[in-house]
């Protein structure tokens, strides 16, 4: 059966149950993941324009469970079975099964999912790539003498991901298009950079018009004579994908079960507790169809069909995000707790983990409340709007968090006033800044996308989003 | 994979290309790097909640354990084409997945193909001659192990870890993962190097978690270092404790305009190419493309008055054993330079093609490739009088500082800061040290003490003149 799959995969998938089988002569439990890359980046800056294969990076990662500990041997060596088998009989031949928790391997399932997109990205020739960057690129710098370094980039990523184990048999294809538009102006003083991403699972994405472009530009433009917001405590309202990340770096890594079990996150003290306002809704989904952070299953052969379910109505719940570990050690442990297609790791040669895929702010239907973006601005006196992140960071047992903005809009009596501040740092105490949410829109939007690291390390792609979301904050 | 059948057939496919396709090869090189990794990860204790507090269990088990034997060969392309009348160059980077001849001739004329369509200014692709530093990047006590020995020796070394933070008084290590690579990489290019040479890695990832009563708090360290030895268990535990405790015991943080004293962890941060803007301002591709601030000769903080030190900073892959050390980078020798000298701009990171274009090879100037180590000379004050006197705040550890590489603000979270004043440490957390990079440096002090600190080896303490705190 074919699955269009790179040859080598396709071969490799009816493998793993032998593989799988291997392993559980003398492991009581054995799973096999393998991961390849291919796709196509353009750039162009204006001394540079460069257009690369993205490397493919196979690589297979066999893991039998003792019952008690993950044993794995993971390998760039994907072609060579005979290698394989010998690799895995290593991996288990000094395994001591212990009384633990046995994993259930699920149902019988032999799948494969593929991304849904609007264009094939596979079809677009790299001369079509280069002539979209390229006309970015010249209508950035056309915008202003200013703008002196004007970037844009075509990231077209393929991922693959087989899975087995001794009932399952998974693989998919996952699609990601991204264009970036990164205009940096100067006026011999000063230097500003803004920043443009458009994301989709197909090159749709890099239907990109004019007038977007020229915004992007001006802004930069804008941002030389913008101030600098002066420090102190400020009703915001924050853009979509800072507030997704709001809950990312808040109730998203504070709910990874690995987390927890370690003592690491003082979410585990206030399970069914208040953790913020009414309006506070969190979820995480893989789920979430064409997004960045999309998933079909999980590293650990989990299907990404339901959201973990993190904050409702303000308090947080027992359904968090659990890896097969995490959950194999907590669920007798954690009431309510269940198996999440969260378990994600970096590259094959990596720990598996609990890891967000998308994580977002329910929005608050217009009947409950909801706004629209125009109405929470004209709702709410004097604030600034936080539009763009760069960066968040999360510290799951002090309940800090740190996000980084490229700019914030100020708002005086319910009206934005055209006064720019750039690169805002925006801090909080978590339960203080979620208690603080008075104010919701009715729209998601989960359209961002990058890269969450776990702590300084493991990067894995996510997205996050929601509505636009209005609370207090400190800003520097 | 056959190492020397790719080369073979990769120098004669490169010699009939222009024939057979019209593609014209300005060069090649091949690496290989072959890498034997292993990981251990251990959760001492795994915990629960019980009426508002923590319970622990003790957990024996480690949590997983991986080894992973990889080889990867990667072929780079550079391709010349003419347009217009004006001649271009480009290149192109892939993985080869075997040493299958139509396989590896198919990607060689792939890469020749997007290498021969990018428009831009010829440079040179190799470096005649080249000859590339002796520097010791391996660790030889683990790097001839077996897998089973070595997988013992990284065992010892987090069980001698774990008994170090036993005797702690309110902290426990509640994550240890430890992962070791060793490598073996060959180079083999059209222009003739030939190269070859191990290195090991050995990097930590240790959560110490204090408590006192209610208050609980973690501080992650990750140690890197060349050489296993180099991870000392006791320095590590002596250092996450304290910290740890520091921010279990931390109050809220002050409004302050005015001076701030950088140690340790947050003097790293603040000097350490990876996370300030200076690698970007003094990189060829920034300078040519006339993004940057550099300007040879010239005070990196502008027309500000100077009121501290003159702060000198090389960019050194040359440190043995060192974090960041490299033999060399993109197929060139590694080199030291100086980015700052006395304060000001001077050398410029940058690989053949930007020396190139900046005309800095026709004045007889190497390049240097990617940035190495971070390295400070001391300065001339001792620590004591950077902390003093009266009210001094001190900041020892930030959440994750950053700057903006173009303008070099920053406004970052503090992880652990005090207050000191009267012979009394307060400790804070929390709010956001505001300032700009390159104005700092018109007003900085720089300790005579040192650290050496992952991949910085400079002054342990500085000191900033005017800086806020928005608590």
């Amino acid at each position: 059966m074919g699955y269009d799959l790179p040859p080598q995969l396709e071969e490799l998938r009816g493998f793993l149950p032998e593989l799988v089988a291997e392993a559980e002569k003398k492991a009581p439990y054995a799973s096999v993941l393998v991961t390849q890359s291919a796709g196509e980046t353009v750039s162009k800056s204006p001394a540079d324009e460069r257009t690369n294969p993205v490397p493919p990076r196979p690589g297979i990662r066999i893991s039998a469970w003792d019952g008690m500990t993950f044993f794995s041997a993971s390998t760039s060596r994907i072609n060579d079975r005979d290698y394989l088998i010998r690799l895995t009989r290593d991996l288990v031949q000094s395994i001591v099964v212990k009384q633990g928790p046995m994993p259930d391997p699920g149902d019988e399932l032999d799948r494969h999912f593929r991304s849904e997109f609007k264009e094939d990205p596979a079809k677009v020739t790299a001369p079509e790539r280069q002539a979209i960057c390229r006309h970015a690129f010249e209508k950035l710098a056309a915008f202003d003498a200013r703008i002196v370094a004007p970037r844009a980039v075509y990231v077209y990523e393929r991922e693959y991901r087989l899975f087995g184990n001794r009932t399952r048999l998974l693989s998919s294809d996952i699609s990601n298009v991204g264009l970036y538009l990164v205009p940096v102006a100067s006026d011999g003083r000063k230097q500003a950079m803004n920043f443009k991403g458009s994301l989709a699972p197909g090159h749709e994405a890099a239907h990109i018009t004019d007038e977007t472009i020229r915004e992007t530009a001006e802004l930069a433009v804008q941002y030389l004579s913008a101030d600098k917001i002066p420090a102190g405590e400020y009703r915001v309202i924050l853009d979509p994908d800072i507030a997704g990340t709001l809950a990312h770096e808040s109730f998203g890594h504070g709910c990874e079960v690995d987390a927890l079990m370690r003592g690491a996150a003082r979410a585990s003290l206030y399970i069914g507790k208040r953790v913020g306002s009414d309006l506070v809704n969190i979820v995480d989904f893989g789920g979430l169809p064409g997004r960045h952070g999309s998933i079909f299953f999980s590293d650990d052969g989990v299907l990404a069909t339901e959201p973990a379910v993190l904050v409702k109505d303000g308090f947080l719940q027992p359904t968090l995000m659990t890896d097969l570990y995490s959950y194999l050690h907590m669920r007798d442990r954690l009431p309510g707790l269940r198996l999440s297609a969260n378990g994600r790791l970096e590259t094959y040669n990596h720990p598996i983990y609990a890891r967000m895929t998308n994580t977002y702010f329910l929005p608050l239907e217009k009947e409950k409340g909801g706004k629209t973006r125009e109405e929470l601005i004209a709702d709410s006196g004097d604030a600034v709007l936080i539009e763009q992140l760069t960066s968040g960071m999360e510290d799951p047992l002090g309940w800090g968090v740190q996000l980084q903005a490229l700019r914030g809009r100020e708002i005086k009596a319910g009206r934005l006033t055209g006064k720019l501040y750039y690169q805002v740092g925006l801090t909080g105490y978590v339960p203080d800044v979620l208690s603080s949410i008075d104010g919701i829109t009715n729209e998601l939007d989960v359209s961002s996308g990058g890269t969450c690291g776990k702590g300084h390390k493991e990067y894995a792609r996510v997205s996050s989003g929601g509505p636009y979301v209005r609370c207090r904050m400190k800003l520097g | 994979m056959d190492f020397n059948k790719i080369k073979s057939i990769v120098a004669g496919a490169a010699m009939a290309l222009p024939a057979e396709r019209g593609l014209d090869i300005a060069g090649w090189a091949l690496r290989r790097t072959e890498t034997d990794a292993t990981t251990v990860i251990r959760l001492p204790g795994i915990y629960t909640a019980k009426e508002g507090k923590f319970l622990r269990q003790p957990n024996p088990h480690p949590r997983e354990v991986i080894m992973s034997p990889s080889e990867e060969v990667w072929l780079k392309v550079y391709g010349r084409h003419k347009a217009d009348g004006s001649e271009y160059m480009g290149e192109a980077i892939d993985q080869l997945l075997s040493d299958d001849e139509a396989t590896m001739k198919a990607t060689l004329a792939a890469l020749a193909q997007a290498a021969c369509t990018q428009p831009n200014k010829p440079y040179p692709v190799s470096a005649a001659g080249a000859e590339f530093p002796r520097v010791e990047l391996a660790d030889h006590e683990i790097h001839e192990l077996s897998y089973g020995a070595l997988l013992g020796r990284v065992q010892r070394f987090s069980d001698a870890l774990l008994e170090a933070a036993s005797g702690e008084f309110g902290v426990e290590v509640s994550n240890l993962e430890v992962f070791v690579r060793r490598l073996r990489t060959r180079i083999e290019t059209s222009s003739g190097i030939a190269l070859e040479y191990g290195a090991t890695h050995t990097d930590a990832e240790v959560c110490f978690i204090a408590r006192f009563g209610d208050r609980v708090a973690e501080h992650t360290a990750r140690p890197h270092a060349r050489r296993l030895r180099d991870l000392d268990p006791q320095a590590l535990v002596l250092m996450g404790a304290v910290h740890a405790r520091g921010i279990a015991q931390a109050g809220p943080p002050p409004q302050h305009i005015g001076p701030v004293v950088l140690t340790g962890a947050a003097a790293h941060d603040f000097m350490k190419l990876d996370y300030q803007p200076l690698s970007w301002h003094c990189s060829g591709k920034a300078v040519y493309e006339k993004m940057s601030r550099y300007e040879k000769g010239r005070p990196a903080y502008g027309d500000k008055p100077l009121a501290g030190d003159t702060v000198t900073l090389f960019s050194d892959p040359l440190v043995p054993f060192g974090p960041d050390s490299r033999i060399e980078g993109d197929f060139l020798p590694a080199r030291r330079i100086s980015l700052l000298k006395d304060g000001c701009y001077d050398e410029i990171l940058g690989g053949l093609r930007y020396y190139h274009y900046l005309g800095l090879l026709e004045q007889g100037a190497k390049p240097s490739g990617p940035a190495g180590n971070t390295v400070v000379p001391a300065g001339p004050h001792r620590t004591a009088e950077l902390l003093g006197p009266g009210r001094v705040i001190v900041v020892r550890s930030f959440s994750d500082f950053r700057t903006d590489p173009t303008s070099g603000d920053f406004a970052s979270e503090i992880r652990l800061g005090e207050i000191r004043e009267d012979g009394s440490d307060k400790p804070f957390r929390g709010g956001l040290l505001i300032g700009n990079w390159f104005d700092a440096l018109a007003d900085i002090r720089l300790s005579r003490e040192t650290v050496a600190l992952d991949g910085y080896y400079g002054p342990a303490t500085i000191r900033i003149g005017n800086l806020q705190i928005a608590g």
